[in-house]
């Protein structure tokens, strides 16, 4: 039997809890064909290392998850399940309200950009993560992480200003060089 | 237009998931049934985690355990696994030595942990211990008398005076930058502070506790149960066979029982009588421990195939001195490979250690002086 019971009771809450939001980021970095597995691994880290988990939990468990992706993944894999992902996500905006039209220019604009930059800012605009919380999960300090912020943000409104089929295709090409070095 | 909020507007609905029952199921028993590691993380107190196994949804075998995951060199002599030159009677010595200690208001529990790491140089590569830490806990024996726990961060340092010969030549440097398994973290010379978790204080009068099989409870045992345990090896044998482990797991799960409850002499000295009759375990002789005391310890192998196999032969030793004072496990290196092929058998990989148990009458606090 197991003296602490606890852990297990804590861990299981834990998984229960933040699934969802692994998940979500696995799908965002690697699109959904990945995501299952990725995320089950990362939970696999998260139970043996259970003695480091810090409060809160979640920025921690996306930077588990985000090393899994990084070492445990190949480059070629990652950019294929996530080019679907991508194409999924911009031929999938709910044709409701004012601006679907803006919603899928912001989603065609961001699949041109790399993936370091797509991750600095989905991390807080769809993990919903406070720079601090993203700064911890790329590993990085919240200086380092902010100024790289505003470099994505300028990148990402360039992107959609500048959105013609050319360009999209010029920025994708350089997208998939940085992604892959 | 801020651009982030016309992101945060676009973000597909469907990025989330939930599990459906049976990705839940085999997520957690995929998880739960790998071992915990030593903590790594600097700066905060942890309680340390038993083992054991408990269900989980339909049944899960958890194995909470001590595993390898840095390269050095081992402060303890070399070893040859299962040699079985020694046999129990060294240990039975110790046993018999163990039956008359005293006892107190308050029973203390300081433990040291370290990881061997190989740091990389240009002017030569050297081994260091790091994510090295101790922790000091003390518990009432009578409920309501207050428990704390305590944890520390102890300076990482080369390991042997060849290492630090070549720390020497690499500068001296402050701190050790290593790879840990899936990434980089660095360890510091400096020792911590002493940091108690008033968050997780618990009212004293019990202790954890898994040798009383099926009786054991979650809410640990108290000092009365603990002294009316049956001192019979072969009754301790059937209780601690009653937890599903390997046999390394069960000598981590003594080991946790011996730092985490006071643990009367006579049914110390019954655990101990135990050790040969485990499946599994073995004699290894005279052993310096990485507090360079000597001791005699018993091993058990970790397995060579299956899920915990990482490419490399280890074992966990259980070491107790001369006079029956428990000392700790360590993970020591038998065949080199993946990782450690660089390595020689004997290699201390972790190690998980008793600074010291104790009974006291007067509250106690944390030492000031390092362990070594």
């Amino acid at each position: 039997m197991v003296t602490d019971p606890d852990a297990v009771g804590r861990f299981t809450a834990l998984y229960d809890e933040f699934y969802p939001r692994v998940h979500a980021y696995a799908v965002s970095r690697t699109g959904r064909t990945l995501a299952e597995e990725v995320t089950s691994e990362t939970f696999c880290v998260v139970w043996r290392r259970f003695h480091d988990l810090p409060d809160p939990p979640l920025p921690w468990i996306l930077g588990v998850a985000r090393n899994l992706l990084r070492e445990n993944y190949r480059a070629k894999a990652r950019e294929e399940s996530l080019a679907a992902e991508l194409r999924h996500w911009a031929s999938s905006v709910p044709d409701i309200g004012e601006d679907v039209e803006e919603r899928t220019s912001v989603l065609r604009a961001l699949a041109t950009l790399s993936d370091a930059d797509r991750e600095l800012l989905t991390l807080v605009a769809w993990h919903g993560l406070s720079t601090d919380e993203a700064a911890k999960v790329i590993g990085c300090s919240r200086a380092t992480y902010f100024v790289r912020l505003h470099r994505a943000r300028k990148r990402l409104e360039r992107a959609m200003t500048d959105e013609t089929p050319e360009t999209v295709g010029r920025r994708a090409a350089a997208y998939r060089t940085e992604t892959t070095r | 237009m801020k651009i982030l909020d016309a992101l945060a507007a676009a973000r597909p609905a469907d990025l989330e998931a939930t599990p459906d029952a049976d990705r839940r199921y085999r997520d957690l028993d995929k998880a739960l049934s790998q071992p915990v590691e030593t903590p790594r993380r600097q700066g905060r107190p942890v309680r340390r985690l038993a083992i054991g196994v408990v269900a989980v949804g339909a049944a899960a075998a958890v194995a909470v355990a001590i595993s390898g995951q840095g390269p050095g060199r081992s402060p303890a002599p070399k070893k040859t696994p299962g040699d079985g030159k020694v046999g129990a009677e060294p240990i039975m010595l110790a046993a018999d030595k163990a039956e008359s200690q005293p006892l107190g208001r308050y029973w203390t529990s300081d433990t040291v942990w370290g990881v061997s790491y190989i740091v990389s140089a240009k002017t030569g590569n050297y081994a260091i211990t790091g994510a090295a830490w101790e922790t000091f806990e003390w518990t009432a024996v009578k409920a309501g008398g207050g428990n704390l726990f305590y944890g520390r961060d102890l300076p990482a340092r080369p390991q042997t005076p060849e290492d630090k010969a070549a720390w020497r030549k690499a500068g001296s440097p402050s701190s050790f930058r290593v790879w840990s398994n899936d990434h980089y973290q660095t360890y510091s010379r400096s020792t911590g502070r002493w940091e108690a978790d008033h968050r997780q204080a618990r009212p004293g009068g019990r202790f954890d506790f898994s040798g009383m099989g099926s009786k054991s409870s979650p809410n640990g045992v108290t000092f009365e149960q603990l002294r009316h345990l049956s001192t019979d090896p072969d009754q301790l044998r059937q209780n601690y066979l009653q937890n599903p482990q390997n046999p390394a797991q069960r000598l981590l799960s003594i080991s946790e029982d011996l730092m985490s409850a006071p643990v009367p002499p006579k049914l110390r000295a019954g655990i101990m009588r135990m050790l040969p009759r485990l499946p599994g375990v073995y004699s290894v002789g005279t052993v310096t421990d990485p507090l360079r005391r000597k001791g005699i310890a018993f091993a058990a192998d970790w397995p060579t195939s299956g899920p915990l196999y990482h490419g490399y032969g280890n074992r966990t030793e259980i070491v107790f001195s001369e006079d029956g004072e428990f000392l700790g496990t360590e993970n020591v290196l038998t065949e080199p490979g993946a990782e450690y092929a660089e390595q020689r058998p004997g290699f201390v990989i972790n190690y998980h250690v008793a600074r010291g148990s104790a009974w006291t009458d007067k509250k106690p606090s944390p030492p000031t002086k390092l362990p070594f």
